[in-house]
């Protein structure tokens, strides 16, 4: 990866960019060119959007809930 | 050997591959590391992702868990986290770092998300794991 970026770190920016725009969604996205394959508002919703889809080289995640707390 | 890690969404939550033992297939989830955790477990709605059905009367043993939020039912399913190499790490091209050698992984049906949690059943096979706090959120340092 040029600039010194490497792969992952490059992931984990385009996840948080695609968090601040969609902060109510939960999406896939393919792991190869960081497109967003599906987005729902709940893991239901996703779900059946990504029905039938093949889901190897993706990776699902959300932004957390700002109401929820977490402990860790 | 010591992985690094930017924290996603400035929290201390990793990209990590979960391998289905059913199928040997690999998929792509976030996880939180959760050291008030006693076992790793993701979202049950999850185990669909994964290859997995919770109606499915073999390959099924239900269990409780309980958390933050009360008791919950949870489904055993056979999958196996694994770390990737951060600097390996490649587009199509996923380099595994280390291989948790728990197989079996609740998946609780309270749990509304869509991350799992990392928890120290997982973490206590570590050397160590560091959370620096960092500018623009927290960079993460587990040695294996």
């Amino acid at each position: 990866m040029s600039n010194g970026v490497t792969y992952y770190e490059k992931l984990v920016r385009r996840m948080n960019q695609s968090m601040a725009k969609d902060p109510r969604s939960a999406m896939v996205m393919d792991l190869g060119t960081f497109q967003i394959i599906a987005k729902g508002a709940t893991l239901d919703s996703l779900g059946k959007k990504m029905a039938g889809k093949p889901l190897e080289n993706t990776i699902i995640f959300q932004k957390p809930n700002q109401k929820a707390a977490w402990i860790l | 050997m010591t992985l690094t890690y930017p924290g996603i969404g400035g929290r201390p939550e990793i990209a990590v591959l979960v391998r289905c033992m059913l199928t040997d297939k690999c998929y792509g989830v976030t996880m939180v590391l959760d050291t008030g955790s006693d076992d790793s477990c993701f979202p049950a709605k999850l185990a669909e992702k994964f290859g997995h059905d919770n109606l499915h009367p073999l390959e099924l043993r239900k269990d409780a868990v309980q958390g933050v939020g009360g008791m919950s039912d949870a489904f055993i399913h056979s999958v196996q986290v694994s770390l990737l190499d951060s600097r390996k790490t490649r587009a199509n091209k996923p380099a595994i770092a280390w291989t948790s050698p728990i197989t079996k992984t609740p998946f609780v049906e309270k749990l509304d998300c869509a991350h799992g949690l990392l928890g120290m059943d997982i973490m206590r096979e570590w050397q160590s794991i560091v959370f620096q706090p960092i500018r623009k959120g927290i960079l993460i340092r587990i040695t294996i």
